[in-house]
């Protein structure tokens, strides 16, 4: 579990990325996070993994500070950043060295994920290219096995094939709904703030993503021209299921149209039967 | 399991660095014994004798400190590289362990390795000159002057100096690292001579600190200092500095921030 409580982070103290942010993050989940360019989405993710210290607050990574790095916290957390580091090893060199620092490690899901991934197993880390080389490290965090695997962009310079073996290994290995939506909670930070945390299925109960003809937008609550109409995003006052455009709601959401996020903060009450 | 320091968690990542930096290592001693021959040689070369072992112990005493700074200076240099340094800094290891194998291997392995290999290259290079009779002498480093306590407190003090450097600066760590260094004797002498001015109330030629006061009068020159016997003292100051700046070094790395 992630806890970060009041935490107050810049790079100068002029000028804050984040101020009191507040935020949990639970076991068993696919945080999404996302945020504008600059908005610190990064920045966030080094304060988890304890790259940079708070200048205020704290950020607990299963009960650790994590700024403190200590073995016990690293050996649960497993971090990608965008731009990996990839050293003149063969992947059985580098398991050989390496993997024991993980007590969880599992050493066929690492075969088996790069063999999905069509990463050659003989070949040294550091002559691949770079696709392969972030292919192989996805490849490593996940058979880690730890209860925090956090990935910075994981699918930048993946080509298509790969994006598709990405989503595939992830469903098979964390038991994700379907194809479309690996991510099942929603992060947004927005202005040094968190602006959402919601899951998708809690989202997709209080709002509605839709496309509907331009005479009815008046009745959304946020809309953006689409080929046939608009696409937008109502109220779910029938309750039914729609699957949410995770686009279009970050879009209201950084757009400054409140009454989004407004909905979505409301308390919920459940309907007895 | 310690969250400071555990000796199999420590084995692992001391196996791991060395898988990881050996061949770069090697080269880096190739690199060294060939420019050992280079200078020692030419040198040889040039003289009309065969060197003498004095002239031995300075070239000891020049490629000791000069190769250990540059090793030294580059021990903790991936911590300059974004994305090295988060995978050194977020491996289930103590930033205690991660220090002390850069430590182990630019203190105590360096010193292992570069003495078999001055006088590897001393004894070739004696045994091809044709003019080395077999009474020459070769450098005993036990008994050589500079004494080696004092040759190893000063390698200790450079070796932690370097270290802070490797750790403190992102680029360039022992041009970085050398120029603060030569900064900082710069503003100490400065300093140490201003305040013995001070003291004395009068100007003087020069004041080296834990040296003496010089000063002209009527042409002559005067030198005023208790620094005599004063030995033990001052190396145990280099000694104290060199373990201060070790410690300073460890905590530049557990404070990194990427």
């Amino acid at each position: 579990m992630i806890e970060i409580k009041n935490l107050s982070f810049g790079y100068s103290r002029k000028s804050l990325l984040f101020r009191n942010l507040n935020l949990t993050l639970r076991e068993g989940h696919i945080y999404g996070l996302l945020g504008k360019n600059g908005a610190g989405k990064s920045t966030l993710l080094k304060n988890m993994v304890g790259l940079v210290s708070p200048m205020e607050g704290s950020c607990r990574v299963n009960g650790f500070a994590s700024h403190k790095r200590q073995p016990a916290m690293l050996a649960n957390l497993y971090f990608i950043p965008e731009e990996i580091y990839m050293p003149s090893l063969t992947a059985k060199q580098f398991v050989a060295n390496t993997a024991p620092f993980y007590p969880f490690f599992d050493q066929d899901a690492f075969y088996r994920y790069l063999s999905e991934f069509e990463v050659p197993e003989h070949a040294v880390f550091s002559k691949m290219s770079f696709g392969q080389q972030k292919k192989a490290i996805i490849a490593f965090g996940l058979a880690t096995n730890t209860s925090v695997l956090i990935m910075d962009e994981p699918t930048n310079s993946l080509d298509i094939p790969s994006k598709v073996q990405f989503r595939r290994i992830i469903i098979s290995t964390h038991q994700v709904r379907d194809l479309d939506s690996l991510i099942d909670t929603l992060v947004v930070v927005h202005d040094r703030e968190i602006v959402l945390n919601e899951s998708l299925d809690a989202i997709s109960e209080r709002l509605t993503f839709t496309t509907i003809p331009e005479s009815e937008a008046h009745q959304a609550i946020y809309a953006e021209d689409a080929l046939r109409g608009k696409q937008a995003i109502l109220p779910n006052l029938m309750g039914n299921y729609s699957k949410v455009d995770m686009e279009l709601l970050f879009n209201a959401i950084t757009s400054g149209n409140t009454s989004v996020t407004e909905i979505l903060q409301r308390p919920h009450y459940e309907q007895s039967l | 399991m310690s969250n400071h320091f555990n000796l199999s968690r420590f084995a692992l990542l001391f196996r791991k660095h060395t898988v990881e930096h050996y061949k770069t290592y090697l080269m880096s001693l190739a690199v060294l014994l060939g420019a050992m021959f280079l200078i020692m040689g030419t040198a040889s070369y040039m003289a009309v004798s065969p060197m003498p072992a004095t002239e031995q112990s300075i070239f000891f005493l020049f490629f000791l400190m000069g190769a250990g700074m540059v090793f030294s200076s580059t021990v903790f240099a991936q911590l300059g590289d974004k994305k090295k340094a988060i995978a050194f800094l977020t491996l289930p290891a103590s930033q205690l362990e991660k220090y002390l194998v850069g430590w182990l291997y630019s203190f105590p392995i360096y010193l292992l390795l570069f003495i078999p290999s001055f006088y590897l290259i001393i004894y070739i290079l004696l045994s091809i000159d044709p003019r080395v009779g077999p009474e020459h002498e070769v450098i005993n480093i036990l008994t050589s002057e500079p004494p080696l306590h004092i040759l190893l407190t000063f390698y200790a003090l450079f070796n932690a100096l370097m270290l802070v450097g490797s750790a403190y600066f992102n680029k360039h760590h022992f041009i970085k690292t050398a120029f603060a260094g030569f900064l900082g004797i710069l503003l100490l002498y400065n300093l140490n001579k201003q305040v013995l001015q001070a003291m004395l109330g009068r100007d003087l030629a020069s004041a080296g600190p834990f040296s003496a006061a010089y000063f002209m009068e009527n042409d002559k020159r005067f030198e005023v200092g208790a620094y005599e016997g004063n030995e033990p003292l001052v190396l145990l100051l280099l000694v104290v500095l060199a373990l201060v700046s070790w410690v300073v070094a460890y905590f530049k790395i557990k404070e990194k921030q990427v």
